[in-house]
């Protein structure tokens, strides 16, 4: 076997697990430098993708090739972009591992988190400690031999990409080489990657940003102007600094690309599926209606049960994020809610840094 | 998973040696090859060094540097057994570095000055193994521990030639001792790993490992340990070599480094406290330091690159935890640990015990210090931290083998990357962080102590540790009831985590909570002058002589999460 890695080293294939939205999107970019193999679990999808050409709206490149086989994945290719929702993220991960080696570098592009045990309740004064929360890489490290791990976040709505138009990210890895040869696969003119060692941080960071895209969605679809939906971005964002100093993340992970650049994006963005959510939501519509309605996951719901239930555990009080739940999951009625958020006493503007 | 370890039935010790032909020793070797050696570590010392300091300009910041730091050594921190030469010698190097850059020297003339300097730093840092030494030693400690053992203090000197208890029967040797030695007899490299609470660990983990029938391994000892006589000669011929932390310059520490890393490519097993200095505060290592351990990562990825295709060399880590029921060096231990963390809130009583530093008193109340020595050692692993099973192979999550070279792979090709090797030391670090908890037995009298400092925190939640730490004698004391009822909770959990094979207990942690709480006040820092914990005969209240110690011995199951049950 090793002859055999040792003659496609030139040109191994990179591949990219799941055909969503953001996942196509990324494989498009690939394209342009690499071959790559596109994993779609349903081999009806995939049969449909050979045939059409076209996965989540977006035409593939040529260089594209559709499987449906993680092993092909893991014996032909070393860099592996992972990008399935959360709920999918474990599952997939346990069908992978058996293939992985640890020479196969792993760069995954899910803004959710994995919770234990997986499918429980989460309500307003859940608790959650640390350790029973993990993001995509620490679930990577802990089910696979891999250690060369990585995430790939930013400011990258999948409908713009497609679009040709020009983008920048971040690659958070603790290792040079990850971070380089993730750069490689991916630069083009109209893309331009950046590094970082702060892995968690990233992580969190992109994960915790849908949160503020749904709250920003509602401000919106309630009318209140740009000045409110300014204040919820940053009191927001103060928030989530606050919660991720509170589990050891250098707030300097939020004033990123993945932080405030991916903030910006998908906080005025109805190309962001959290932000229609919470369009949508303060449109009049509840959340079961919309959920019913849209085919792919916006992480930010189920994010905005877990980073209140990781406050909580903390005893850190996150007023905005808390709103968020109760009209999320409480059917508190959006415009009363919002307009709460003019009653807070706050008492300092930035006391994070 | 290292979870479940083989239970070893009770064995004799020693056990009979693994590598019967003495010359097949790497330590031997090594002896027989010095000059050979040391040439190859000082040529890897430079080439590290060349490859960051390229160019004349870079070497002289390089050379001026390590001098500043040699000429503050010399005159702030002398030691007698300092060469008598050193002054001279660095005043050559001052003088060199003058006349170097006034000439406009080529970059060879200026490492020209870098060998010298890292020639004498080698000779200083080698040790030698002499066989002779070696069997006298093995032969003669045992004797004198097993005497001094069964002196058991002062009290029954009839005992040193009567029935004795060996010190197999003193000190416990537990864990997965064959698979260790299988790796061993296989031709594997091991580096052992222990946790550091006092300075006869090295002494105690030496007996251990020939007690289990390895050949000796390489150790760095600090070169304080070199000035007592008696001492310098046998750490000389035991293969010990020199460590002097008084020298933090990059020179010697690149050095130091070379001479590890070269020995571990050459097979040679070592031995290293990853924890760098004694735990100050008593708790299991939470952080290590990453010098020595880098020096594994790196030997195993030049075995690796030495011969791509073929076979290679593999080296393993073995943790190695050891449980006292009484460190010594507690009192001072302790002292130092508050002063660290709370500087000028610590009142500094005058103690007696920093002061009285004779060895051999030292020595003597070590040994006698009750029965019970636990020396754990853990299931090896591979410098990842990945299991092994019985034939070293290493295992993945699931249970797989795993291609070790595949680590040091990028697209399918063997290549040198230094700082991936930093982050896999960093990984190598944590497994064996959550060796240490995890291999951990933990005593009668830790359990005590532990008990003892939660309730009398709990019952002054208002105080904060150094006050509570100067309570007066008259509130220094625990109800025999209250800590009966702790103590049965905190075993039962205890069991609890054994039995998920997250941890071990010594068996008396089995018997009723009674005989437990006897046993651990009893044991619990048993010689120190005054007592962490000790039963009043009439009242039947159990008081403290001295918290700071009860904090000491509490600090042992610090780490665990066990705050939560008492």
């Amino acid at each position: 076997m090793a002859s055999d890695l040792n003659t496609m080293s030139e040109q191994a294939p990179v591949a990219v697990i799941g055909a969503g939205s953001f996942g196509t999107a990324v494989s498009n970019l690939l394209a342009e430098n690499n071959r790559v193999l596109l994993y779609t679990r349903l081999p009806e999808r995939a049969e449909q993708m050979r045939t059409s050409r076209i996965s989540a709206g977006q035409k593939l490149n040529e260089r594209i090739e559709i499987t449906g086989s993680l092993q092909e994945i893991a014996d032909s290719c070393y860099l592996i972009f992972p990008i399935v929702p959360s709920e999918n993220f474990a599952g997939m991960i346990g069908e992978l591992a058996p293939f992985l080696r640890p020479d196969h570098f792993l760069i995954h592009g899910t803004k959710g988190l994995h919770i234990e045990p997986a499918n429980q309740h989460l309500g307003l004064e859940s608790k959650l400690k640390r350790q029973q929360v993990l993001t995509m890489s620490e679930l990577i490290l802990r089910e696979t031999v891999v250690l060369r791990v990585g995430c790939l976040h930013g400011p990258n709505l999948a409908f713009e990409i497609a679009q040709g138009l020009p983008a920048a990210t971040v690659i958070g890895s603790r290792f040079d080489e990850v971070i380089n040869e993730g750069k490689q696969a991916l630069r083009s003119n109209r893309f331009q990657v950046y590094g970082s060692y702060d892995v968690l941080g990233i992580e969190l960071a992109g994960v915790l940003k849908n949160i503020l895209a749904i709250g920003s969605g509602m401000i919106r679809g309630l009318a209140l102007g740009d000045n409110a939906r300014a204040l919820l971005m940053t009191r927001g964002l103060s928030e989530l600094i606050h919660l991720g100093k509170t589990l050891d993340i250098d707030p300097r992970a939020f004033l990123g690309l993945a932080g405030i650049g991916d903030i910006i994006a998908t906080c005025s963005s109805p190309h962001s599926r959290n932000y229609s959510v919470g369009f949508r939501l303060a449109q009049g519509e509840t959340l079961t209606e919309i959920l019913e309605t849209v085919d792919e996951v916006a992480e930010g719901i189920h994010t905005v049960q877990i980073a209140l239930a990781l406050a909580n555990a903390e005893g850190l009080s996150m007023p905005i994020v808390g709103m968020l739940h109760r009209i999320l999951f409480e059917n508190a009625p959006v415009s009363d809610s919002l307009q709460r958020l003019m009653s807070y006493r706050i008492n300092r503007d930035v006391d994070f840094i | 998973m290292a979870g479940k370890e083989t239970q070893v039935p009770p064995k004799r010790f020693p056990l009979v040696q693994v590598v019967p032909n003495l010359e097949e020793w790497p330590l031997y070797r090594l002896s027989k090859d010095r000059e050979r050696f040391l040439q190859k570590v000082i040529e890897e010392a430079k080439k590290e060094l060349l490859q960051d300091h390229r160019g004349s300009a870079s070497m002289q910041v390089l050379l001026a540097n390590s001098l500043y730091h040699e000429k503050i050594r010399l005159t702030r921190k002398p030691w007698s057994v300092d060469p008598p030469d050193e002054k001279k010698f660095w005043a050559f190097v001052a003088a060199e570095l003058t006349r170097l850059e006034q000439e406009a020297a080529p970059p060879a003339s200026w490492n020209a000055l870098l060998q010298t300097i890292l020639e004498r730093y080698g000779k200083e840092i080698q040790g030698n193994f002499h066989n002779p030494t070696y069997q006298f030693a093995r032969h003669f400690l045992p004797i004198a521990f097993n005497r001094l053992l069964n002196a058991s203090g002062n009290r029954n000197f009839s005992r040193v030639f009567g029935n004795r208890l060996g010190i197999h029967d003193r000190v416990h040797l537990d864990g997965n001792v064959e698979r260790l030695r299988q790796i061993v007899r296989d031709g594997g490299t091991v580096v052992m790993v222990p946790t550091h609470f006092s300075n006869l660990d090295s002494i105690l983990v030496g007996y251990a490992i020939d007690a289990i029938g390895l050949p000796p391994f390489l150790y760095g000892a600090g070169l304080n340990l070199f000035s007592a006589r008696i001492l310098a000669y046998f750490m000389n011929r035991l293969g010990a070599y020199k460590v002097d932390r008084r020298k933090k310059n990059k020179i010697y520490l690149q050095a130091l480094k070379a001479y590890s890393t070269s020995a571990l490519e050459e097979g040679c097993h070592s031995l290293f406290f990853p924890g760098g200095t004694r735990s100050r505060s008593g708790a299991i290592e939470k952080q290590v330091k990453l010098g020595l351990l880098s020096t594994v990562i790196e030997a195993q990825r030049r075995l690796l690159l030495e011969n791509p295709d073929g076979p290679f060399q593999k080296i393993y880590v073995a943790p190695v935890v050891i449980n006292y029921n009484f460190v010594l060096e507690a009192p001072a231990l302790i002292k130092d640990h508050l002063q660290e963390i709370g500087r000028e809130r610590f009142f500094v009583e005058q103690d007696r015990y920093s002061s009285s530093g004779k060895i051999a008193r030292f020595i003597l109340r070590f040994f006698t210090a009750g029965s019970d020595i636990r020396i754990r050692f853990g299931d090896p692993m591979d410098i990842l931290g990945n299991p092994v099973d019985a034939s070293g192979n290493s295992l993945d999550p699931n249970g797989k083998t795993v291609p070790l070279a595949a680590y040091f792979q990028h697209n399918g090709v063997l290549n040198e990357d230094t700082q991936r090797d930093f982050e896999y030391t960093k990984i190598l670090a944590d497994k064996v962080v959550h060796a240490f908890h995890r291999y951990n037995t933990v005593m009668a009298s830790h359990v005590v102590a532990f008990t003892a400092f939660r309730l009398i925190q709990k019952r002054h939640p208002d105080l904060d540790l150094y006050q509570l730490l100067r309570l007066p004698e008259e509130d220094r004391w625990w109800d025999w009831q209250a800590l009966s009822i702790a103590v049965t909770r905190l075993v039962a959990e205890i069991k609890a985590r054994c039995d998920r094979g997250e941890l071990y207990r010594e068996p008396v942690l089995d018997q009723p909570t009674e005989a437990i709480l006897q046993h651990g006040i009893r044991n619990l820092g048993i010689y120190h002058d005054k007592r962490a914990l000790k039963v009043d005969k009439r009242s039947g209240k159990v008081s403290s002589d001295d918290l700071r110690l009860l904090l000491f011995y509490h600090n042992r199951m610090d780490g665990f999460g066990f705050e939560h049950h008492v």
